[in-house]
């Protein structure tokens, strides 16, 4: 008895261990209280950088209880790497235009921002399951996600393609995409429209090479998008298939490569997704991202990462779920 | 190959194999080189500054995979006794219960359980993982459902496992204690699983091997352990796509790990060997062997 005992009081001091690593924010695991406002990590082990700004002392919004998981926290999740949209700087901290978006609106509504790491085919699973607050994860709004949550338009993008330098499959026109190998992140909206799924049921990329009478195109999904373009580094696949700033972003970081094809496809908003049942929430953020267009904040932060082509008015901001 | 000089009675892999392997491995390797020149650009710098710890998360990744795997080792080891002492009870409602377990999870995959149990609990709100708070530290439900899933499904494997060393208790002992008035429950603490150990010790070690590499799939639910900190390294940031440097910094790192744990799983192996009818005390694989799998020149085939 008294060793079961002791093997119970040994696997409980176990536990402890792996929550002090997980209540760290540094590189090595010492133990955090969890009330510190500065640089909280989450079970991704993602930080919030320690230059946020301090929560506002004027929140425009008061949230009831019950629509937040942590009454002083704005738990936001984000599929890390997307740059310069979502990604880690050099010591390991969230940053990016949606990072920044979602901090900011954390501290205005007079909450502490926690970027919580997640995957993308499963982050909505994520946010109705109650694991984040909001989801700021470059998402397109579709017909299929708003039928699950709520997304407030904050941002609009292209589709690009990226190829190895020099093009050497010569990928120039939509055709020259039939037969070939495309890599996209598994559950985005290029895996869709490669497949023709969601919302682009009959009109995808495959069945246009089919009906041209040409080869189909062979689709690889991948759970990290940087693996849908590591798989274009190492050749597995002729094209990686991304959204237009990330797939510039890498050909700009990366010019020795990667290069851009030039093919570009349909514009599409993105946006922040609420639960459908946290209605007060959901009206606190659209209010405070309406806030940061109006006032300018919005654009500083999405020219300081090159994203300010993909800028949308005050007035697409305030038409919930609006799909085109 | 030639017959063997000597007649052994356990002949181990011939040297000449070990060569054979050798050389295939250099052969593919310069088969592979043989390709086109690439553009990719080493910078051993990412390799030696991640297998020193020098990135961001890669002591609390090594942490967590650590801590992960021993957590889900201990449950494993606890499900696996009550699934063994389940799978021999006399009574058929605990056979029942322990053989549906065994056959449940090791029939499905663990990738498919943590998916179940950790979202499929979740958006059922059957079970929310809430983050679970011991005074100052906070363990995070995904982490929770990670050691869970992983537990559960070792559970399974080391029921068999302590099942097979229980068997091989010859029952005289069990027999022989109960007649000295012992009861059952102390007879097995007593006589029967201290001698059992000895047979579910080496397989254990193996499992336990098998388990910091297992950690891995928990990639699926991002926590970040030791191969998704890598793979956070490989996309963002002045160590992106270098998968080459990184990878193989990875790989270091998990071989650390295991090669730490065959020392003291040899360690363990020699003090239970201790005092056993006709042990020998330091007749154990060395940790040569114990890593390669097989022997290398043994003094068992004569040396050539």
């Amino acid at each position: 008895m008294s060793r079961s005992l002791r093997l119970l009081g040994l696997s409980l001091g176990a536990i402890l261990v792996v929550g002090a690593c997980s209540a760290s924010a540094t590189a090595t695991p010492t133990v955090a209280p969890t009330g510190t406002p500065a640089a909280t990590s989450t079970a991704s082990g993602s930080t919030a950088p320690t230059a946020t700004p301090a929560p506002s002392a004027t929140p425009l919004a008061s949230i009831p209880a019950g629509q937040l998981i942590f009454p002083t926290k704005l738990v936001i999740c984000s599929d890390i790497p997307y740059p310069p949209q979502e990604f880690f700087d050099d010591q390991g901290n969230p940053i990016g235009s949606d990072i920044e978006i979602g901090q900011t609106i954390a501290q205005r509504l007079g909450l502490q921002p926690e970027v919580q790491n997640s995957v993308f085919d499963t982050i909505i699973t994520a946010l109705t399951g109650g694991k984040c607050d909001i989801i700021i994860s470059a998402q397109n709004i579709t017909s299929d996600r708003i039928k699950q949550v709520d997304m407030i338009p904050y941002f609009q993008a292209g589709q690009s393609f990226v190829v190895a330098a020099g093009n050497p499959k010569g990928i120039k026109v939509q055709n020259d995409l039939c037969g070939k190998t495309v890599g996209a992140e598994s559950g985005t909206t290029e895996a869709d429209y490669v497949q023709g799924t969601g919302d682009y049921k009959g009109q995808g990329l495959t069945a246009a090479c089919t009906k041209a009478g040409l080869a189909a195109i062979t689709l690889k999904q991948y759970q990290k998008d940087s693996d849908a373009l590591l798989a274009l580094q190492s050749g597995v696949v002729d094209a990686y298939f991304a959204d237009s700033p990330v797939a510039g972003y890498y050909t700009v970081q990366h010019p020795d490569q990667f290069a851009l094809s030039g093919l570009t496809l349909g514009v599409a908003l993105e946006g922040i997704s609420v639960a459908q049942t946290n209605k007060d929430l959901r009206d606190a953020v659209q209010k405070a991202l309406i806030g940061m267009i109006n006032d300018g904040t919005y654009l500083t932060i999405l020219k300081k990462y090159g994203d300010d082509p993909g800028a949308i008015t005050a007035d697409i901001a305030n038409q919930l779920n609006k799909t085109q | 190959m030639r017959p063997p000089l000597h007649v052994a009675s356990r002949l181990p892999p011939r040297p000449a194999w070990a060569l054979v392997g050798a050389l295939i491995l250099v052969g593919l390797v310069v088969a592979g080189c043989s390709g086109q020149p690439s553009a990719y650009k080493y910078d051993w710098s990412i390799f030696w500054k991640s297998v020193t710890g020098n990135e961001p998360g890669v002591p609390n990744g090594l942490f967590l995979t650590v801590t992960i795997s021993v957590l889900s080792q201990l449950i494993g080891v606890v499900l696996g006794v009550f699934g063994a002492l389940g799978r021999l009870a006399r009574l058929r409602v605990f056979r029942w219960l322990a053989n549906l377990y065994v056959w449940a999870f090791r029939g499905t995959p663990l990738l498919v359980q943590l998916m179940f149990f950790y979202y499929g609990l979740l958006v059922t709100k059957l079970y929310g993982w809430p983050d679970l708070v011991v005074g100052p530290l906070t363990i995070p439900g995904v982490i929770q459902a990670g050691i869970f899933a992983l537990g559960v499904n070792e559970g399974a494997y080391m029921t068999e496992i302590i099942r097979a060393g229980i068997i091989s208790v010859d029952p005289g002992q069990m027999e022989a204690a109960k007649s000295l008035g012992m009861t059952y429950g102390r007879a097995m603490r007593r006589i029967v699983l201290p001698q059992a150990a000895r047979v579910i010790v080496p397989p254990l070690g193996n499992e336990f091997n098998n388990m910091l590499k297992t950690t891995t799939l928990l990639v699926i639910l991002a926590v970040p352990e030791l191969f998704v900190t890598f793979e956070n390294l490989n996309g963002s940031g002045s160590t992106s796509f270098h998968p080459f440097e990184l990878f193989l910094a990875a790989a270091v790192l998990y071989l650390v790990l295991t090669t730490i744990w065959s020392i003291i799983q040899g360690w363990i192996e020699r003090r239970l060997a201790r005092g056993a009818a006709g042990g020998e005390v330091s007749s154990g694989p060395s940790l040569g062997e114990r890593l390669m799998g097989f022997r290398l020149g043994s003094s068992n085939t004569g040396v050539r």
